[in-house]
């Protein structure tokens, strides 16, 4: 093995940091036998330490390195290895270096004695030792490199915090504390950032755990509080140190002990104090420096008290004449503080001195504001400080509301209540403790002597927000304690609630204003205002809400007999009212009873409305039910943010809870549900009354919701179909049902056009239907029986013995082969039904399906669907499309075996065959070929979406795409709707539980665009005869290509992207102005987003192209201005202005995608055609042309 | 420019500018209405497919955003109004140096008139104060804004508003003169407070 010569020698000849010497040496010594071994090693640098005071530079260097191989050696000892006398030499030999060798003995020095004293032998009295030799460095330590002061920093550090030293030094030195003394003389002048955040930490270590005499802590005081407030210079090499660290590294040593209070808090005021000399960043660092004091001074009555006075006089100004939002807020945390820590005797005393100047400035509308703020920090600070703080400012408050004239003023004060309520609001949740809030201060007498006499005196808009919101905080004020109460009386409460009921519900509905001649934002800001006090209000008013419905119901005869608005306005008005009610109401669980307890009150209240509306026009219908959607959406998602995890839906069963349990048995968990369908409409109070006395978790009242949410759909459902005969209906109606299910009477009633209306209505009922369904599990789905649900709508459930035999023959008739039951789309009324079915069936999870009769159920659909003339039109038909879009999609494999499924795809084959069969004289009319080509691609939609990619499942698909373009005459139209295979639709969403592959669209693209990109081209060399056609053909192709590429990602064809820009430029010759231009440019705006490259090549023939799409568009725009009849003008013309739009977006993005040089040549032409798209009818095409004119025109 | 002709000009607020009125549409108090009155009341997809003739009109929201509108007054306004002042980094319609009622298009627009008749377009510029020296600056800017973004068929004529200014008839005479205002455009410095003025332009 080496000696340790050799190893110090390798050591120090070696260029960077070498492990291994120092490793060897340190193996050496504790493998030694004996404790030669260390005197061997600290003897092999003797060669070096020969001549200390020689200054040449390479021995200089030489000789840090071989102290630097003692150093290193020390950090790999183990730290038993060396015995007390050793380490106490080795010790020695180090000290001595900081008084002999300045120059390149101190940074090994230090770094060795750091290990020293880390080991099992140091002893406690040599710490002291160590420290006193630091501080023989005298000037020469500032003299030394940051790097290696901050090693001696360290080592100061390390022994502060030991213990053991810490106690010996404080023996050692007693009050006088010498070596803080001579640690303060060698440090002082410190600037490095590293190196002053370990300073100011020994300062504070020193401060916190030794008791020196008071000129030392005058010292070491001054030695910090030099540096405030402290800066940080930008520099060139950061240290990566923030300037924040800094100051709170100078925080600490301020607040370290309370000790150095009698200079701290007269020193940070009298920088406060100095005015303007000081910038708002400082000030805000000397009052989070004086707040931290306060907050961490232990003797509150030596470090705190005796300055209170003092704070107050000094930081009052900086809320009382502060501009500064960071300096108030800093100043009202200072005194917050403050407030906190002081006695209760001290805090009544500072309170009455902050008093006399609050007092007279609450008086005085200058001042009110910046004096509330002040009051409410000394208020916030505790349950006494509150009560000291009332009992004194809420009967001058009142006085000065009472006595002020100016408005200003009056909001001031009132915000300042309101601030207090608030306080006190926070502080009784503080439960289990006896609080004394002044209970008696906050009841009906605040009411009467402030919120009272400001309503009465007609203020204006901003005084009465203010009031409104204090009257709502008011109302839900309780008394301190374990068991709170509501302080105000219920005559008080009921009173605030139907004032505020006035602006929020009654008197938008009733037409009028609660302050007169206000502009209509104003008014909006109370109504606001209201709607928001209110909505803070009702969790613990269930009462008052209940109230508020009632107010509501009774207001709306006064909204219909209001002649001077047309039933549009009105029924918008309906809907906001009952929109706000919704947000009142179901934003927040009420906090007695159960939770639902509003969310229900409500949603009858809304019942029983649209009960009453039911002679009336659909639009009102449609405003009520919309109102109950958003609230049954509202309170799901009030009620889903409590559940546990906040784990959406649904929720796991529980065999206790399972399904029908909870869901058909909701009306005997509340009582006076209504039930419209048979005119009842029940009893709100018997429903609050059984609300209140429902307990429940959470989980179960989330359960809850869902079943009164069906029972609210199921109610609606039966009260707005009926069930009728099947022979009054229609003589060609399926033979094994002899009743069917039609509208109900009330549709009947209504004037023949609100039909739309009314079909608007099923939709909305519909959407209603798939909120609530889809948000059950499977399982519960299943238990319900959804699936028959969708053939008999609810009816039977209702306890009345003819729909009860409807329901038993509808389940008897699908089950008697026992294949499962079948959906059943009533063709009663025109199919005007459907949607009510697809609202449920949309909602439903594809395993709950596995119930149904397949077979009997798709094809009778696809046998209506495919029929000539066809069955139904309109929504009827597009509701009907979506069903067998969910059917083909949801339906699994094992349940619809190969044979099946072609059976039903041979049905709509035969229907393809009618929409592409011409010149025959029975063929359909192109209407009813287009209806029925576009249920079929409904279905194939449906299945697309979960493909399944044998041949012999999608040869529809295939032979749809091979000849449906190529159509001679209704080609075009066809293609057009091959959109519908992709475009996004309800029906087909993760939230609607469809089936979606992830690679459907890269699929969809392989199957039925990529194989037909070269008959998006006319054939080369056509007979002269057939090259029309040839050429009608391939712009039909590439119509159906862009219908689909534009529903798709750009991943899905950007390997095939050179081809579709060829069939780009040709399309935009091609296809004219219609819709398929913009699928055109839509794609070819997502190629120039994605791969601009590809379309370098081709720029000419697309600007050239685009700008004469836009041309034509134009020209065909000031046409039909002379030719076309208005109705079908104002379509064709929109589609001619979208046009102009998509092709100058396409435009105007060019100059930022491409470098000038490809588009200079292209430019006069460009700017020449952009001139003239500034004068273009539509405004918002003007705006694109002017922008693209700016930016073609900046082109060099 | 350290010596500015009007160091401290009345400023209007944006609030105080004239807009159009936009159609009234439903607003919401919060976010979380939108997202709920969304979930409820919008149109459904699929009656976004071609050919589908079911209308859903609930009164509210406009169906067509590409109505036809003929360029009036106001868009005129809104043309030249963020041009920014070349003393200051104020807007002209800010310093009130262009007003919606100093706009004049002739013959006035309608809905039915000839989108390629001729028209003129008469601004009346009134700057800050009576002895500004900026202003044929200004009327360069407005008339070099209007001429970029019209079309052809628009004349457009820049002149300071009668009495506002102590040299009207010179500045007129210079702002008139076609050729004055071309070799104007071709001097660089000018040029550049010009981009700069035409910076803040949409």
């Amino acid at each position: 093995m080496a000696s340790f010569d050799d190893l110090a020698l390798k050591y120090v000849l070696s260029d960077g940091d070498d492990n291994d010497s120092p490793l060897q040496a340190a193996t050496a010594i504790e493998n030694a036998a004996n404790r030669v071994a260390v005197g061997q090693w600290v003897a092999s640098i003797n060669r070096w330490m020969t001549n200390p005071d020689d200054t040449a530079d390479d021995d200089l260097i030489s000789r840090a390195k071989a102290l630097e191989f003692l150093a290193r050696t020390l950090e790999f000892l183990k730290r038993s290895s060396l015995k007390p006398d050793q380490v106490k030499l080795l010790v020695g030999f180090f000290n001595s270096l900081f008084s002999s060798d300045h120059r390149a003995g101190i940074s090994a020095s230090s770094r060795a004695l750091k290990q020293l004293t880390a080991m099992d032998g140091f002893r406690p009295p040599l710490g002291n030792e160590i420290i006193m030799s630091v501080a023989k460095l005298g000037d020469d330590f500032k003299r030394q490199a940051p790097a290696t002061r901050l090693e001696i920093y360290g080592l100061v550090l390390g022994l502060l915090t030991n213990p053991l030293v810490a106690e010996d030094l404080a023996y050692q030195h007693g009050s006088t504390c010498g070596f803080m003394t001579a640690l303060l003389e060698v440090c002082r002048n410190e600037r490095d950032p590293q190196n002053l955040m370990k300073w100011f930490e020994i300062l504070r270590l020193f401060l916190e755990n030794f008791s020196p005499a008071k000129e030392v802590l005058t010292e070491v005081f001054k030695a910090f509080s030099d540096y405030f407030p402290i800066t940080l210079r930008a520099s060139a090499t950061p240290s990566g140190i923030t300037v924040d660290d800094l100051k709170g590294a100078v925080r600490a040593c301020f607040a370290s002990h309370y000790r150095i209070a009698e200079m701290s808090i007269p020193f940070l005021l009298n920088k406060l104090d100095q005015g303007d000399a000081v910038t708002v960043t400082v000030k805000v660092d000397i009052l989070l420096t004086l707040e931290a004091c306060l907050a961490r001074y232990e003797h509150v009555a030596q470090g705190i008290v005796p300055y209170a006075n003092q704070i107050w006089a000094s930081l009052k100004y900086e809320v009382r004449n502060g501009e500064i939002r960071d300096t108030i807020d800093a100043t009202l945390k200072a005194i917050g503080t403050l407030a906190k820590r002081l006695p209760d005797a001290n805090l009544r005393d500072f309170f009455l001195a902050a008093w006399r100047d609050l007092g007279d400035d609450l008086s005085n509308a200058t001042y009110t504001s910046q004096a509330g703020q002040l009051l409410t920090a000394i208020a916030a600070a505790s349950p006494t400080s509150f009560s000291m703080v009332s009992e004194t400012a809420v009967p001058h408050i009142t006085t000065t509301l009472r006595q002020t004239q100016s408005e200003s003023h009056q909001a001031d004060i009132l915000a300042l209540l309101n601030s207090l309520l608030q306080v006190r609001s926070v502080l009784t949740d503080v439960a289990g403790e006896n609080l004394n809030l002044k209970d008696e201060l906050f009841g009906d007498q605040l009411f009467e002597d402030g919120y009272a006499r400001i309503w009465d005196s007609g203020a204006g808009p901003h005084v009465l927000t203010k009031s409104m919101d204090g009257m709502a905080s008011l109302a839900s004020q309780r008394t301190g304690g374990p068991n709170p109460q509501l302080i105000c009386s219920q005559q008080v409460c009921e009173k605030i609630f139907r004032w505020l009921a006035l602006p929020s519900i009654i008197y938008p509905l009733e037409g009028k204003v609660l302050v007169q001649n206000t502009s209509e934002e104003d008014s909006n800001t109370i109504c606001n205002a209201a709607t928001a006090a209110l909505g803070r209000a009702v969790p613990l008013h269930p009462l008052g809400f209940q109230q508020l419905v009632l107010d509501f119901l009774s207001s709306i005869p006064k909204l219909l007999e209001n002649e001077r608005a047309g039933s549009m306005d009105k029924a918008a008005l309906l809907n906001e009212s009952a929109l706000r009610l919704a947000r009142i109401g179901c934003s927040a669980t009420t906090k007695s009873g159960s939770p639902l307890l509003n969310f229900v009150v409500l949603i009858n209240g809304l019942l029983r409305g649209l009960h009453s509306l039911l002679k009336e026009r659909p639009v009102y219908w449609i405003a009520i039910l919309d109102a109950i959607h958003i609230a049954v959406l509202r309170s799901a998602d009030t009620l889903a943010v409590l559940l546990p995890g906040k784990e959406l839906m649904p929720i796991p069963d529980d065999p206790a809870t399972k399904g029908q349990q909870w869901i058909t048995r909701i009306d005997k968990y509340i009582q006076g549900l209504p039930q419209i369908d048979s005119d009842q409409v029940g009893d709100l109070n018997l429903t609050l009354k059984s609300l209140n006395d429902l307990e429940g978790d959470v989980v179960s009242s989330y359960k809850q919701f869902q079943g009164y949410s069906l029972h609210v759909v199921a109610q609606l459902y039966r009260r707005f179909t009926s069930i009728k005969s099947a022979s009054a209906v229609s003589s060609s109606m399926d033979a094994s049902l002899d009743e069917v299910l039609g509208l109900s009477t009330d549709f009947a009633l209504s004037s023949s056009d609100a039909v739309e209306q009314q079909d608007r209505f099923l939709y909305q009922l519909a959407r209603l239907a798939t909120s609530v369904t889809r948000s059950l599990s499977a399982d519960v789905q299943q238990e319900l029986e959804l699936v028959l649900e969708t053939t008999v709508m609810f009816h039977g459930k209702d306890g009345k013995s003819e729909s009860a035999n409807f329901r038993s023959r509808a389940s008897r008739s699908s089950q008697a082969d026992n294949q499962g039951c079948r959906i059943v789309f009533s063709p009663a009324d025109d199919y005007r039904t459907a949607p009510l079915g697809l609202g449920l069936l949309q909602g439903l999870w594809p395993s709950t399906l596995d119930t149904i009769n397949p077979l009997e159920t798709i094809v009778p659909l696809c046998e209506t669907l495919m029929k000539s003339p066809i069955q139904c039109a309109g929504s009827r038909r597009i509701a009907l499309d979506a069903a067998l879009a969910i059917l083909s999609n949801k339906l699994s494999d094992k349940q619809i075996p190969a044979e099946e499924w072609s059976i039903a795809l041979n049905g709509l084959g035969d229907g393809y065959t009618q929409v592409s069969r011409r010149a025959v004289t029975d063929s359909p009319d192109v209407p009813t070929r287009l209806a029925i080509f576009k249920s079929v691609l409904h279905f194939l939609a449906g299945d697309v979406a979960r493909y399944r990619p044998t041949v012999a499942h999608n040869w529809l698909l295939r032979t749809i795409c091979d000849t449906a373009p190529s159509e001679v005459t209704i080609g075009r139209q066809l293609a057009q709707c091959f959109g519908i295979l992709v475009s996004p639709k309800d029906c087909l969403t993760k939230q609607n539980h469809a089936l979606l592959k992830p690679f459907r669209g890269q699929w969809i693209y392989q199957e039925t665009v990529r194989p037909y990109f070269d008959k998006c081209f006319p054939s080369p060399s056509p007979s002269p005869e057939q090259s029309g056609q040839d050429d009608r053909c391939a712009t039909n192709r590439s119509v159906a290509v862009f219908a689909i590429l534009r529903h798709l990602k750009y991943n899905d064809y950007s390997s095939d992207a050179d081809q579709i820009v060829r069939v780009v430029i040709r399309s935009l010759a091609k296809f004219g102005v219609s819709d398929d231009i913009n699928a055109v440019m839509t794609v070819l705006c997502q190629l120039l987003e994605h791969e601009p490259e590809r379309l370098k090549e081709h720029l000419t023939a697309l600007v050239a192209n685009t700008m004469a799409v836009y041309k034509i568009a134009r020209n065909v725009d000031s046409s039909l201005a002379i030719s076309q009849a208005p109705g079908k003008m104002t379509t064709t013309r929109s589609d001619a202005g979208r046009c102009r739009h998509s092709a100058l977006s396409f435009m105007r993005r060019l100059p930022e995608c491409f470098e000038p040089r490809y588009l200079l040549p292209h430019r006069v032409s460009v700017l020449q055609g952009l001139s003239l798209a500034c004068g273009d009818p539509v405004r918002g095409v003007r705006a694109l042309a002017i922008s693209g004119r700016k930016a073609w025109s900046n082109l060099s | 420019m350290d010596n500015k002709d009007n160091a401290n000009p009345t400023i209007l607020t944006a609030s105080e500018l004239p807009t159009r009125q936009i159609k009234k549409r439903k607003t919401f108090a919060s976010d979380a209405d939108a997202k709920f009155a969304d979930a409820v009341s919008r149109r459904p997809l699929f009656l976004s497919d071609p050919f589908c003739d079911v209308s859903w009109s609930d009164g509210t929201e406009s169906e067509d955003d590409f109505v036809e509108e003929p360029i009036d007054e106001q868009e005129i306004y809104d043309l030249i109004s963020n041009i920014t002042d070349p003393e200051h980094p104020i807007s002209l319609g800010q310093l009130a140096v262009v007003n919606l009622p100093d706009v004049e298009i002739t013959p006035p627009p309608s809905a039915n008139s000839d989108p390629h008749a001729l028209r003129r377009v008469l601004v009346k510029v009134t700057p800050t104060i009576t002895h500004c020296s900026l202003a044929t600056v200004l009327g360069l800017g407005v008339r070099v804004r209007l001429e970029q973004a019209l079309p052809p068929n628009y004349r457009v004529d820049v002149v300071i508003k009668e009495g506002s200014h102590s040299q009207d008839d010179q500045v007129n005479k210079q702002l008139a003169d076609k050729e004055r205002v071309a070799a104007a455009l071709e001097n660089d410095t000018l040029k550049g407070v010009l981009d700069k003025m035409l910076e803040t332009c949409a």
